[in-house]
């Protein structure tokens, strides 16, 4: 049986994702945790390992989670309204 | 600046005239304390005057690891209305069946007070109270004392939504299980999912307690639990005829309007053919000292239902006939996760189960999440069922 990925790693390559694609594209939470699966293996992550993960990047404050319509996950920053209403 | 645009709000004005209360006056009182409120009524008026709204929503705002519970809120003229360029609303689990305490009351109401606008929504059509206004800043502050209060957010974007459900065994009769606690039951279950977004979009659940579904479970749910019965209606004769004594027309009004006609009355003795019955609860309601639920109590739990957001509404159609509803709820939780997993893998963005179902098909999704196709799967009673049954179709057939 393949080695398992810890959490850890896991949530580092999912930061690096949302970062990668700031700008470009939103994740949802669901979408980033089948990329994830597809990036180490059905056998090495599995949909529960990644709701821990991004938990941990969440309870962190590294991620924040946005909603636009649906919601996705994005790295903090202050967007367009709340820039508008003063807020650094 | 603030007491001109006070003075100046006509169109609101002529929302105070009239018999009824008017929130224009309680938002009036309010401002007098609260300068937020005042630019509310300023931003307001100016919405009336140029039939337009002002509000933008949506953001990053929220409480740290939570994605739900706080729905961000902007006016777009914040050099206007400074002081609700941030009103943001926050949404607070309400207990099942919406019952408080005086004590509670407060406390929710002196946390507010606190820290936001004052203004409440009780209840939120989702079924949470809900605080309306706070500025970004205070939020942490808002939810720290809340937990140590003892509540907790309620769900927003694309989780799962408050559970919420009617008042149940606590005030009706008529209640086939225990929503009260049903819904505590998947509230902390689903902790999780109430609070960190994970689905493609919303999921409501909603429980009641009998067909009469006090709280629409069927039009505003994705998951209605409906209390039903499977065995006879219990009727006391000595209490229909009290009825019948007390001057009430049973024949016109409850025998006449039974919607599939199976109810006779012979004498004083009431008798109901108890197969024909649709469950429309109307002669329950009528009569409800003579007649009760059967004993053999559960739920019907139907599926798909929604507002008109995106696609347009859909009533719920039933999925499960009937399932009993008993602690700890096992086989209601498999089946809940199991659709998940379904939605999960099929789903697309800002697609409700009903839409998804309707667009794999009815019978595609019983089928992947495991479930016998029945008759009784319909989306409304004495109609056809969506599956078609294969297996009715002889080899050949399909060629002549």
């Amino acid at each position: 049986m393949a080695d398992k990925v810890s959490l850890e790693e896991i949530g580092e390559a999912m930061y690096k994702m949302v970062e990668e694609f700031a700008g470009k594209k939103k994740f949802k939470p669901g979408e980033l945790g089948k990329e994830m699966i597809a990036q180490f293996g059905e056998d090495r992550v599995t949909k529960k390992d990644c709701k821990e993960a991004l938990k941990l990047l969440m309870n962190s404050g590294r991620l924040v989670y946005g909603y636009y319509g649906g919601t996705s996950v994005e790295i903090p920053h202050v967007e367009g309204a709340a820039k508008d209403a003063g807020e650094k | 600046m603030a007491d001109e645009k006070e003075r100046k709000t006509p169109l609101l004005d002529e929302l105070e005239k009239g018999r009824w209360p008017s929130f224009v006056t309680d938002l009036k009182k309010i401002a007098e304390r609260k300068p937020m409120v005042k630019d509310l009524l300023g931003q307001l008026e100016l919405s009336y005057k140029e039939k337009k709204g002002h509000w933008k929503h949506g953001g990053l705002v929220g409480v740290r690891g939570y994605g739900g519970g706080v729905i961000g809120r902007y006016s777009d003229l914040p050099e206007q209305f400074p002081d609700v360029k941030m009103f943001h609303t926050t949404r607070v689990n309400q207990p099942s069946g919406w019952f408080y305490t005086t004590k509670a009351l407060r406390e929710l109401c002196d946390i507010w007070d606190k820290y936001g606008s004052g203004l409440t929504n009780v209840h939120g059509s989702t079924g949470d109270f809900v605080f309306l206004g706070s500025n970004t800043d205070v939020l942490e502050s808002i939810f720290t004392d809340l937990s140590k209060a003892g509540w907790d957010l309620g769900g927003s974007g694309s989780d799962v939504r408050t559970p919420s459900c009617c008042n149940g065994p606590a005030r009706c009769e008529l209640a086939c299980y225990d929503t009260l606690d049903m819904t505590y039951d998947l509230t902390t279950t689903y902790q999780d999912e109430l609070h960190r977004p994970a689905f493609v979009y919303k999921w409501k659940f909603k429980m009641a307690g009998c067909p009469n579904d006090c709280v629409a479970s069927i039009a505003r749910s994705d998951l209605a639990v409906i209390g039903t019965w499977r065995d006879n209606i219990r009727i006391d004769q000595a209490a229909v005829k009290e009825y019948l004594d007390n001057g009430l027309d049973i024949t016109s009004d409850v025998v006449l309007k039974c919607p599939n006609q199976c109810i006779r009355l012979e004498g004083n003795e009431l008798s109901i053919k108890n197969e024909d019955c649709v469950k429309c609860m109307h002669c329950l309601n009528v009569m409800s000292k003579a007649l009760r639920p059967g004993e053999d109590k559960g739920a019907t739990i139907l599926i798909g239902g929604k507002a008109p957001i995106m696609e347009g509404a859909l009533l719920s159609s039933v999925l499960v006939p009937f399932m009993k509803m008993e602690k700890p709820y096992t086989e209601f939780k498999e089946l809940i996760e199991s659709i998940w997993e379904f939605w999960d893998e099929y789903g697309v963005a800002r697609e409700r189960i009903g839409e998804c179902i309707q667009r794999v098909g009815l019978g595609n999704f019983v089928e992947a999440i495991g479930l016998e196709p029945i008759p009784q799967m319909v989306s409304q009673p004495r109609d056809n069922p969506y599956i078609f049954y294969e297996e009715y179709f002889e080899e050949g057939d399909e060629e002549e």
